[in-house]
């Protein structure tokens, strides 16, 4: 593994990227896909190990089914489709936590930030849906080098795991030395002049990370939060970010109910943090990504104005 | 086990389901009793290879109840083969028993949890080819489904797969015992249309015109365990209620145990 700073790489080719240089030391990898594998990286798998690739074509409810039925053969399938299609299988993935199986999924073109291809195709419940789920693990990376460290933690992790990866390329901000375990986050910016925090993940970090960079021409430092494992949360750090900045804004690429923002929320209740959470609130379209980042109000100026809209307060 | 001792051994599942599910007060004892030839001459005809002291061992054939509802027997199966007590069996559904209401990963011969129609197919699909291709063991994987399924897309899904990869060691076994939860099923009887459909998604398919005759169904199954480069359905008619004159082929009894009473009546019969 070996990514520069700044090199842009889209977290589902790092998947499988991830995929191919784990098979070796883990061989009970066994990867399943919904035809949808030179979109979702998988075939960078298939290529390579042909034989501990099994297609699945497009019939998702199917593959969980298969999925659990290896995992209970002692194999750690992989299974990845875009994010929205797993909501089909859901029926299946509810099975699969009474199974007790040790199923990774890995939904690629997450959010409206897929663009020209339109609402059909965006992954919007997803963290939702699996979320909900007893036990289970919510990943979301937000470049090359958190994917793969992921994808390799959720091998190590014996249970369901769900990551989310992202079709646009997005800078790689971490060092490839870098640990992610699960249940933990990144503090990326920090200042004792903070006066917010944002917490994010996947593409809403980078929007972010570009807010914190606006704000600070204006002299506004905010706290910027990466908050790759969604379920289980860093409630240390937020509680710490709570504590220590004005309000937290949360920022994401999927709806807001059950999402990142809903999580937080909850995981804050007892603290009487002050939180606002950007999210997909309106009926998505196609356009360009940036376009859908900015209509859904979870790009980096929507971030600014709800700095600016809370300083002034 | 010869055929006169596996027509006893299923009189005696028979009355595992009867009195487990009026024990409970519930669950699904005609659902059930459709298929004690299918499963008992599966079990102990010599078909299903299965260590019960080692329930790990990787050359077991693996067994899915896809129609979940029919718990009783499937418990009972295990009753008959010595490694469940009767005292167990009569905790069914009770709270805290391993023998949920639908099987759960509580009783330790649970492959998966059923009880969502239209599963079972696709995980069986799933031990079969890992059985195939990955670990490359003999084993055998048997998926028992209820014909009320059958109207789950994600069944024929399974079945395009199955095959497409040739999995030759998936054996279904559909039990068409005609009734539903609230009708008749859209095919009812219709045992020559499901023959079709199923063929012609790649299966090759054994009818067995009685699914209570162990004769018929020790046949189906020699055939079944032969076939090569394709998946085999038993196709089996079978009569809901099976066993007991008041409850055979009639509507009204789904999801229902008898009273004490009518208890009685049905254990006199078999």
């Amino acid at each position: 593994m070996n990514y520069s700073k700044g090199e842009m790489i889209a977290t589902r080719k790092a998947y499988g990227n991830a995929l191919v240089r784990l098979f070796p030391k883990y061989p009970s990898i066994v990867v399943l896909d919904g035809e949808t594998s030179n979109s979702t990286y998988a075939d960078l798998f298939a290529k390579t190990y042909p034989k501990n690739y099994f297609e699945m074509f497009i019939a998702e409810q199917n593959m969980v089914g298969v999925a659990m039925g290896l995992a209970r053969r002692g194999k750690i399938p992989f299974i990845s489709t875009f994010a929205a299609f797993f909501t089909r299988a859901f029926d299946q993935i509810r099975m699969a936590q009474y199974a007790k199986t040790n199923i990774k999924f890995v939904g690629s073109h997450a959010g409206v930030s897929i663009g020209e291809d339109g609402f059909s195709q965006m992954g919007l419940e997803d963290l939702a849906m699996f979320r909900v789920i007893i036990g289970s693990v919510v990943l979301y990376p937000s470049d090359g080098v958190s994917t793969e460290k992921l994808v390799e933690e959720s091998v190590k992790h014996f249970g369901n795991v769900y990551l989310r990866t992202t079709r646009k390329e997005t800078p790689v901000i971490y060092k490839n030395n870098e640990q992610f375990p699960i249940g933990g986050s990144k503090v990326l910016r920090k200042s004792q002049k903070d006066v917010m925090t944002i917490v994010a993940a996947g593409i809403a970090l980078h929007e972010a990370l570009e807010a914190y960079e606006m704000l600070k021409k204006s002299n506004i430092f905010v706290r910027v939060i990466d908050l790759y494992s969604i379920k289980p949360l860093d409630l240390a750090s937020l509680k710490k970010a709570a504590e220590e900045t004005k309000a937290i804004i949360t920022v994401e690429d999927h709806h807001l109910e059950g999402g990142l923002g809903e999580a937080v929320c909850a995981a804050l209740s007892q603290t009487g943090a002050k939180i606002y959470a950007l999210a997909v609130k309106k009926m998505p379209k196609s356009g360009k990504p940036q376009e859908l980042l900015d209509y859904e109000e979870i790009g980096s100026d929507a971030i600014v104005r709800k700095v600016h809209e809370n300083i002034s307060r | 086990m010869e055929t006169k001792d596996l027509k006893q051994l299923a009189k005696l599942v028979r009355f595992y389901i009867l009195t487990s599910t009026t024990k409970a007060g519930s669950g699904h004892p005609t659902s059930s009793l459709s298929a004690v030839e299918l499963t008992v001459t599966l079990f102990f005809g010599g078909f299903f290879h299965f260590d019960f002291k080692n329930i790990d061992k990787p050359t077991n054939d693996r067994l899915i109840f896809s129609k979940g509802h029919a718990s009783p027997l499937f418990y009972s199966l295990y009753v008959a083969a010595g490694v469940v007590s009767e005292e167990e069996l009569l905790t069914l559904r009770q709270f805290g028993s391993p023998l949920e209401g639908h099987p759960s990963m509580e009783f330790p011969f649970t492959e998966v949890p059923t009880g969502s129609l239209g599963q079972g197919l696709s995980v069986g699909v799933g031990m079969a080819l890992n059985g195939k291709y990955l670990d490359k063991v003999n084993y055998k994987t048997y998926v028992l489904l209820g014909d009320s399924e059958m109207a789950e897309g994600s069944v024929w899904e399974a079945m395009q797969l199955a095959s497409f990869y040739k999995l030759n060691n998936l054996i279904g076994i559909l039990d068409v015992n005609r009734l539903g939860q609230s009708r008749e099923t859209m095919l009812g009887y219709d045992v020559v249309t499901y023959k079709k459909r199923i063929s012609s998604f790649g299966w090759e398919t054994i009818v067995v015109k009685n699914g209570h005759s162990i004769n018929e169904i020790t046949r189906a199954f020699k055939k079944a365990i032969k076939t090569k480069d394709k998946p085999v359905m038993i196709i089996a008619k079978t009569i809901k209620g099976k066993g007991v004159s008041f409850l055979e082929n009639k509507e009204g009894w789904h999801g229902k145990a008898l009273s004490a009473e009518d208890l009685e009546k049905a254990l006199k019969e078999l």
